[in-house]
């Protein structure tokens, strides 16, 4: 696993700004994602267009998983903690 | 003692038990206010007497931790020693005769309150939905023919749906388990959750979370029935804390202005 | 994955106590009683806090992706970490 790690402390580091941008994207792509299945269920897609959401998110998905790795951040890191709010990415 | 003056109340209990033994919140020395066979376990607070001083500190977790455990002591102790209405944090008078006020206003609710409480002690139980972070269970749908793409989002909405049966379970156990404790109970309070914001430990999403009023003399009888429940419902995690002094079961209408 | 109970406190030193829990019993909806110095402790309060608590940690020594040269690091190795005190978890 390449690049250096972050250390998740509220008390000293803090959450890093490479932390807090990939927690949003991963919000933004599970929010996609679940759009996605919605269509899906409502069958209003073609085959062709579910291929291509589908493709998409695959890629995306790939994607975060590199950009994580790169900066050695496991999902768990990226499941921001808003307090009474719960955490960003849910349970 | 700075700003004005003020007294933190901790507690209510009969008059003639025993005044705790130690401190109260920042090391204040406690005492009573007694009216009518009802004594008030106080302590001076003047930091907290200017309006927003109270709210302001209590913005530091380090300060609402001392803060609460000081309290709490106090409550524990006058727990301990016999019947005991737990107050909240931040209950303030100005005076030993607004006390008084308190205690001759709220007498029959804190008369009845005690006799609720006598002997009983509450237990904490919370459920959490154990979840898999695996995200590869899906099984069905063998996807050789399925483009990619289209593989992909099938296999997230069997793993989506797999998770929402999960849990759609575990919110049923949960019910279970609290029918089977409530039964055994005095009493059965839904218990707010403000501590969230420190939670760090779960397994999984909270799906149940009680206090539970129970006999004092009762206590090992409970928590072999909650490790049955445990051992029923594998899909929840249960997590027991107290004996605590029974803080959700005492409740007063209409606070205001005193 | 086996059901977890954890053994019940009991009567014991109050810095045992879990946190969490006692804030969920100490805290609730405000006070029981209003004093005549009336407060209210609001859950509105605590989600202020947790904010505050998540945005002022973006760590200030991290540079802004809009300032400074865009060949500079966004991403520095942290200090040995500080694990938070016992109580609180």
């Amino acid at each position: 696993m390449s690049g250096a790690r972050l250390e998740l402390d509220r008390e000293s580091a803090g959450v890093g700004l490479v932390t807090l941008v990939l927690a949003l994207v991963e919000l933004l792509r599970q929010l996609m994602e679940r759009q996605a299945l919605r269509r899906l269920e409502l069958g209003d897609l073609t085959p062709e267009q579910i291929e291509e959401v589908g493709a998409t998110l695959l890629a995306l998905e790939q994607r975060m998983t590199e950009l994580r790795d790169h900066f050695g951040l496991t999902p768990e890191d990226l499941n921001l903690d808003l307090g009474p709010l719960g955490p960003l990415l849910g349970d | 003692m700075t700003g004005e003056p003020a007294l933190w109340v901790y507690a209510v209990t009969p008059t003639g038990s025993a005044l705790p033994s130690g401190c109260g919140v920042d090391g204040e020395a406690l005492r009573r206010v007694a009216h009518a066979g009802l004594a008030a376990v106080v302590s001076a607070a003047g930091w907290a007497g200017r309006p927003g001083v109270l709210e302001q500190e209590l913005r530091d977790p380090k300060r609402l931790e001392t803060v609460a455990r000081a309290h709490h002591e106090v409550v524990e102790a006058c727990f301990r020693s016999g019947p005991t209405v737990p107050f909240r944090l931040g209950t303030l008078y100005r005076s030993d005769e607004g006390v008084r006020d308190l205690l001759a206003q709220r007498r029959e609710e804190l008369a009845t309150a005690l006799t609720m409480v006598a002997g009983r002690v509450e237990w904490g139980v919370q459920a959490y939905a154990v979840t898999s972070h695996d995200p590869s269970t899906a099984t069905d749908e063998p996807n050789d023919t399925a483009p990619p793409g289209t593989a992909y989002l099938l296999r997230r909405r069997s793993q989506r749906m797999a998770r929402e049966r999960a849990e759609r379970s575990a919110w049923e156990a949960a019910s279970q388990v609290d029918a089977a404790l409530t039964a055994v109970a005095v009493a059965a309070r839904s218990q707010s959750s403000v501590g969230a914001a420190w939670r760090r430990d779960t397994v999984g999403t909270q799906v149940l979370n009680m206090s539970y009023l129970v006999e004092e003399a009762a206590g090992d009888q409970f928590r072999t029935i909650v490790g049955q429940l445990a051992r029923r419902y594998p899909g929840l995690a249960l997590r027991v804390t107290g004996p605590w002094p029974a803080y959700s079961f005492v409740e007063f209408k209409g606070g205001g202005e005193g | 994955m086996t059901p977890a109970i954890a053994d019940p406190v009991g009567h014991h030193p109050v810095q045992r106590v879990p946190l969490v829990d006692l804030l969920d019993r100490v805290l609730g909806k405000g006070v029981v009683v209003s004093g005549d110095l009336s407060i209210c402790i609001a859950d509105v309060e605590l989600v202020r806090l947790s904010l505050r608590l998540l945005l002022s940690s973006i760590r200030a020594d991290v540079p802004g992706v809009f300032s400074g040269p865009a060949a500079q690091p966004v991403l520095e190795p942290a200090a040995a970490p500080a694990r938070l005190p016992e109580g609180s978890r």
